[in-house]
């Protein structure tokens, strides 16, 4: 319990130091971490709770084994959706031929609507809830992901840079036309 | 959802993870750089032997004939190395993407700074005439490369357009034997008429440029007279012996 509140307030670069030498440690750091990468996945993947935690275990031992790659400059965050990102990205690739259907749950589709600039209220009933998940559904992957960073994982734009290795600039470009793009579907 | 930390602190135990060594992410990054640093070095190679072509162009008869200048322009480019320098600025700019921070720039900059580094080098090995000897060498010893590279010889090999180059064979009361980059051998007529650039050596095995007009099959006649190696204006601007103050 001790060693429990010291993780508390220690930064993330500092327990990453820490759990180079004692796993334990590192467990702070998954407890950190798990809920808030557990409901990024659920948004960016068709994956059942189940699946989600053994994609969410397979990114905790791929963090642990390349800690000695953590590169301080960028923020700890951004690395762990990183791997995170990439893990489930793969791991979409190989079920392909599993149905697709987006975990979002009502109150991210209403941040996603409100980033499109769209009238909540009009998506109210269930009917036009389902008519709006199909509209983010329908998005190209490369729109959702950042829409998805931005409006429901609340990350910046440098985040989203580090995140998904792509130029800041490439980062505003896709945010602006998924938000157009998503705003285009909705009215039609 | 469960909670994954003890699940996976037992994992790592039970199958003695460990975190990778920070040697070997320093290795990985010591040979992006160093892939890269290579990269820049050939490709500053290339712009410098490149531009050294373009240097040993004779410009004032670029267009000389042709209707349309640009055509001539492009066909003595220097291509051969202009495609290799294409090919090191693709390679420098997918090692420089594999670097730790090099996904935060964007393509243009990337290009821009390859360029930049790629001129900056290449000036400077033009400078230390390291392009010169660079061309000797490939000329000597790749077989082919002149065929290849050469857009000089390329530039002088036209003697329907009035431009022959190649090597004094022999020299004779009213002119010389020649053999051009083909192997073909001409006579070339000299006159009074002929300018002599001073420092053009009418010796055998010499090889000079002639600006002239092709009078039929193998026979030339030479209306001006230029050492291989730049227009032969050392010694006078403009002008230059006549045939017959030889």
């Amino acid at each position: 319990m001790a060693k429990n509140i010291e993780a508390d307030n220690r930064t993330d670069a500092e327990l990453v130091e820490l759990s180079k030498s004692d796993p334990e440690i590192f467990g702070f750091l998954i407890t950190r971490y798990q809920e808030k990468l557990f409901r990024y996945v659920r948004r960016i993947s068709y994956f059942k709770t189940e699946d989600i935690e053994d994609t969410l275990q397979e990114v905790f031992i791929k963090v642990y084994k390349n800690l000695n790659d953590y590169d301080e400059s960028l923020k700890f965050s951004s690395w762990i959706y990183r791997i995170t990102r990439n893990q489930t990205v793969d791991q979409i690739r190989k079920n392909s031929k599993n149905s697709q259907v987006l975990s979002l749950d009502e109150n991210d589709i209403g941040r996603l609507l409100k980033s499109a600039s769209c009238p909540v209220k009009e998506f109210e009933n269930r009917d036009s809830l389902e008519k709006a998940r199909q509209a983010i559904q329908k998005l190209p992957e490369k729109y959702r992901e950042v829409l998805v960073l931005r409006f429901l994982e609340e990350k910046d734009y440098e985040e989203i840079m580090d995140i998904l290795k792509k130029p800041k600039g490439t980062i505003a470009t896709l945010i602006k036309r998924g938000r157009e793009k998503l705003e285009y579907k909705l009215a039609n | 959802m469960r909670d994954l930390s003890q699940k996976t602190i037992n994992k790592i135990k039970e199958e003695q993870i460990k975190p990778k060594a920070k040697w070997k992410f320093l290795a990985e990054d010591l040979l992006i750089w160093s892939t890269l640093a290579f990269i820049v070095i050939f490709g500053a190679l290339s712009f410098s032997i490149a531009y050294f072509f373009l240097t040993q162009l004779d410009w004032d008869v670029i267009s000389f004939g042709w209707h349309m200048p640009f055509g001539m322009f492009f066909w003595l480019m220097p291509n051969f190395w202009i495609l290799l320098l294409v090919v090191f600025l693709i390679g420098a700019i997918i090692i420089y993407r594999h670097t730790k921070h090099g996904y935060r720039s964007g393509t243009l900059t990337v290009i821009i700074l390859a360029l930049v580094f790629f001129s900056a080098l290449g000036f400077a090995t033009h400078l230390f005439k390291a392009d010169r000897g660079l061309n000797n060498a490939f000329s000597n010893h790749i077989p082919g490369y002149v065929q290849l590279a050469g857009n000089k010889e390329k530039q002088w090999s036209q003697p329907n357009l009035g431009l022959l180059g190649g090597k004094i064979l022999q020299v004779e009361e009213d002119g010389f034997e020649l053999e051009d980059f083909q192997g073909e051998e001409w006579k070339v007529n000299v006159n009074q008429d002929t300018v002599i650039k001073p420092s053009a050596q009418l010796v055998p095995e010499e090889t000079v440029k002639v600006i002239g007009k092709k009078e039929s099959e193998k026979n030339f006649q030479a209306e001006e007279i230029r050492p291989w190696e730049g227009k032969g204006i050392m010694h006078g601007k403009n002008g230059g012996n006549r045939g017959s103050e030889r």
